[in-house]
């Protein structure tokens, strides 16, 4: 049975690659608990939250390792990005859907794509170079809260407006067509028709923008200002997690480095919270039964 | 229409209008400044960023640029072994990533079915593996490859950490072409007694080779801009490396290092950062240009 | 491997059916039929969308192993061999039991190539023996003057009724004892669909056809003998089995009769 056993072996071939492409999700949770498990130990899980202040290095008093004012920071630039994101992003993919004539929409949407496409070091540099300047005019320093607000914002917004355009893009025309049968302005439309019948999906495009928010790394390490304390304005710097790790993880030892893989977990846990959270309001991209 | 719905839909229409301006505009200042600081830069007396003099005198300033090596810790010279480094650790990425990726995508899509266990298995983990942050990868890359098996700053450790990063896109994207191969010509492979092999060989893989062509050419883009995963897998040596063991410095950390660990950098930070934007522009166009050529092909007269 | 006996010239049955039960996931498709295929003839099954004709035509082939959920009870007999036994090589059954779609599915490659992958795959390693079997082949259902100056063209530019009957040479040309054919003509024109009659009951000479069809008129015209198989919520069944002159003509189950005057399905 020549023939079949070189599909028996083929089959095994696919099947053990499925496998190792499956487990990697696995081996990622497993080393970080791994690694974090020396920082739990010794510093022990209360000092994350009760430590003075976010000071590893500190030998003087074994470091402070108070990762409180680092989580809010993640949490303030997160939440400010969607909040400028959401509407901006919903209004391109309803600009796209709805009002664009012509080639202009497709142009746009192929303009957002290419948006979601600039690498993040590129948006970091032209934070720094060009938007901290000016917001330290208003207020200085220019590397703050704001900065890193604004620019994070620009980054997940493709992400946020092509999600909620396939997920407008999937309403049932059948829904539209009895909406202007009965005489219904193209506004009235859009939000009494549209999005509630999208809602699902625009919910899941705001939460995988948060999730990208919340990832991001290199442009807010170049302009949120690097600051471990809980900012008391906009103009303030201020840190997140994933700042914490790129900048420290170079130089970090011992139980300042298993800290920074406990930082890994906080942000793990997070993203997939929220991306839990996209899962279980059901609709996906693709995956919309029509 | 009633004067209130009026006003309700003239808001809807200023928004819906105004959001496009202000995006494409934010978008396009982000473009050109980058497009003319990073032209600039090569414009022999011009003042950089920074305003700390000139470098590259006379004409083909790009090409020096391209094929020298950094001086002063990347001030002046170019980002010869930057592109070099860039390179391999894109191959060791590919190398790693495209066998098991379009064999898993075989498996998801024609081995299983849409609701074995196991396949469903397979997909969370790689959404998840999708929404992975990449700092984490970074970290994981680590722990794994630069700590336990003992690869150190590497170039193959952080190929290999952007391949588990490049390998969800690769598979969905591989997996979508499969299912686009209609089953009519499974049927007509099977009715005419091909083993699986050649079904999958000659018949599936052949098909759906666009799809997989421009799924793998979008995984170059996302590897090409991903830097935290890199930070701390291959380095930040900036001279060209010997071996796949040695550090090497990837484009986008040279910027980020440039501009935030060297005074004077800006300038060269902004021309690799054009660099990296056209190649970024050549790989979308390659990909849509592909798209297009192979979608055409499907159109079959009959 | 197991041998398969071609047919010889005993009248014994080409192909047969025994108590053959088809079931997807418990769903039963068709109930018990029972029924044989004479050597070198035409048989029809006649009978309204959703009656089973396509899952009896894919169990011939076991081309129902495609379907997880899918479920063969009963003897499914080629010669003397029970091909649901598990030890058949299904790939060795496949060649010579060969089969037709509603829409042609010919590969996106050469006209060539198309009639050479079937070859190769089954281990013609010699170019000029392809070479010489495609042309015969493509004489045998007469499109070689129509083709043979474009045999290195895409096949898919052929028009439907061309490409139909290409798809016909692709199964013909591992000699395969029976031809299953599901709606071949419902996917073509009226002059296409001429072409193909007239081309089925030429490979009749070669061949056991067995074609599944929804046209009653084409069944009248080209087959030897009728089945026609009736679908209600219990699953398929066969309804009444003759030669085609005495089913159309002398109906014996009511049924049969008021399908036939087109008072039902």
């Amino acid at each position: 049975m020549f023939r079949s056993s070189n599909d028996q072996r083929l089959t095994t071939f696919l099947c053990g690659s499925a496998t190792m492409a499956g487990l990697i999700s696995l081996l990622i949770v497993v080393f970080l608990v791994l690694e974090s498990i020396p920082a739990l130990s010794h510093i022990g899980l209360s000092r994350f939250v009760t430590d003075a202040s976010w000071h590893p290095a500190d030998v003087a008093d074994q470091g402070a390792f108070n990762l409180l004012p680092i989580v809010v920071g993640t949490l303030l630039a997160s939440a400010g990005a969607i909040l400028i994101a959401a509407p901006l992003g919903i209004l391109s993919a309803i600009f796209i859907q709805f009002y664009a004539p012509g080639r202009l929409g497709r142009v746009y949407l192929q303009m957002v794509e290419l948006m979601a496409g600039v690498p993040s070091v590129v948006f970091g540099l032209w934070g720094l170079i060009v938007i901290v300047p000016l917001v330290a005019r208003v207020h200085p320093p220019g590397q703050s809260l704001l900065t890193a607000v604004l620019i994070l914002s620009m980054m997940i917004l493709p992400t946020v407006a092509m999600l909620s355009h396939a997920a407008l893009a999937s309403v049932p025309r059948e829904f539209l067509i009895a909406a202007a049968a009965l005489g219904f302005s193209r506004g009235t439309t859009i939000v009494c028709v549209a999005v509630p019948a999208a809602r699902s999906g625009l919910a899941t495009a705001l939460l995988l923008g948060l999730v990208r928010a919340v990832g991001e790394t290199m442009a807010v390490v170049m302009v949120c200002g690097n600051v471990t304390r809980i900012p008391s304005s906009l103009f303030d710097p201020v840190r997140t997690l994933t700042a914490t790790v790129a900048l420290e993880m170079g130089y970090a030892r011992g139980d300042h480095r298993s800290a920074l893989f406990v930082c890994g977990i906080v942000l793990l846990m997070g993203v997939a919270g929220l991306v839990g959270a996209s899962e279980l309001l059901g609709s996906r991209r693709g995956h919309d039964p029509a | 229409m009633t004067r209130h719905k009026l006003g309700w839909n003239v808001l809807m229409a200023v928004g819906a209008w105004s959001t496009p301006v202000i995006v494409a505009g934010l978008f396009l200042w982000l473009l050109v400044d980058v497009a003319i600081r990073g032209w600039l830069a090569f414009v022999p007396g011009s003042p950089d960023a920074s305003g700390t003099g000139t470098w590259l005198q006379g004409p083909g300033q790009i090409v020096q640029f391209l094929t020298s090596a950094p001086l002063r810790a990347g001030r002046a010279g170019g980002i010869a072994p930057i592109l070099v480094s860039t390179g391999l650790i894109l191959s060791v990425c590919l190398a790693a990533s495209f066998p098991i990726g379009i064999a898993a995508a075989l498996f998801l899509s024609e081995v299983v079915s849409e609701h074995h266990r196991f396949g469903r298995f397979v997909r969370c983990s790689l959404d998840v593996l999708a929404g992975v942050p990449s700092i984490v990868f970074g970290l994981f890359g680590n722990a794994l490859f630069c700590r336990l098996l003992g690869f150190r700053f590497s170039i193959l450790a952080g190929g290999l950490t952007l391949a588990c990063m490049v390998l969800p896109l690769l598979i969905r994207s591989a997996e979508e072409s499969f299912r686009a191969v209609p089953i009519s010509q499974r049927q007509a492979a099977a009715a005419l007694g091909f083993s699986r092999c050649s079904t999958l060989f000659r018949v599936v893989i052949p098909q759906a080779s666009g799809g997989i062509a421009v799924g793998l050419i979008l995984g170059i883009g996302r590897a090409l801009a991903e830097t935290a995963a890199l930070i701390f897998t291959s380095g930040y040596v900036d001279r060209t490396p010997t071996s796949l063991f040695d550090s090497g410095r990837s484009l986008s950390i040279h910027i980020y290092e440039l501009s935030m660990n060297v005074p004077g950098g800006n300038r060269n930070a902004y021309a690799s950062a054009l660099v990296l934007i056209v190649l970024l522009v050549i790989i979308n166009a390659l990909a849509q240009w592909l798209t297009a050529r192979f979608l055409q092909r499907q159109i079959l007269p009959i | 491997m197991t041998n398969l006996e071609p047919n010889s010239a005993l009248p014994r049955p080409a192909m047969s059916v025994e108590n053959l039960t088809i079931r997807y996931g418990g769903k039963i498709a068709l109930r018990s039929v029972t029924l044989s295929f004479a050597p070198r003839s035409i048989t029809a099954l006649i009978g309204p969308s959703g009656c089973g004709k396509t899952s009896l035509l894919s169990s011939l082939n076991r081309l129902t192993d495609l379907i997880p959920s899918c479920q063969l009870d009963g003897i499914v007999c080629l010669g003397e061999r029970n091909i649901l036994d598990r030890t058949i090589d299904v790939v060795e059954l496949r060649r010579h039991v060969g089969m037709i779609f509603q829409r042609p599915n010919l590969f996106p490659m050469t006209i060539r190539r198309n009639l050479e992958l079937p070859l190769r795959e089954h281990g013609w390693r010699d170019a000029r023996k392809r070479s010489q079997k495609v042309e015969q082949t493509l004489l045998d259902v007469g499109l070689w003057d129509e083709v043979k100056d474009r045999l290195d063209r895409p096949a898919l530019t052929l028009s439907g009724g061309q490409q139909q009957r290409l798809c016909l040479a692709r199964a013909l040309i591992l000699d395969p004892e029976v031809i299953l054919l599901d709606e071949p003509c419902s996917a073509l024109d009226p002059i296409s669909t001429g072409v193909v009659e007239e081309l089925l009951v030429r490979l009749r000479e070669k061949c056991t056809l067995v074609i599944a069809t929804h046209n009653l008129g084409q069944a009248r015209r080209i087959s030897d003998r009728c089945a026609l198989l009736w679908g209600d919520a219990d699953g398929g069944r066969l309804v009444e089995e003759a030669e085609t002159n005495v089913l159309f003509d002398r109906p014996q189950d009511p049924l049969t009769q008021a399908f036939l005057g087109g008072q039902i399905g």
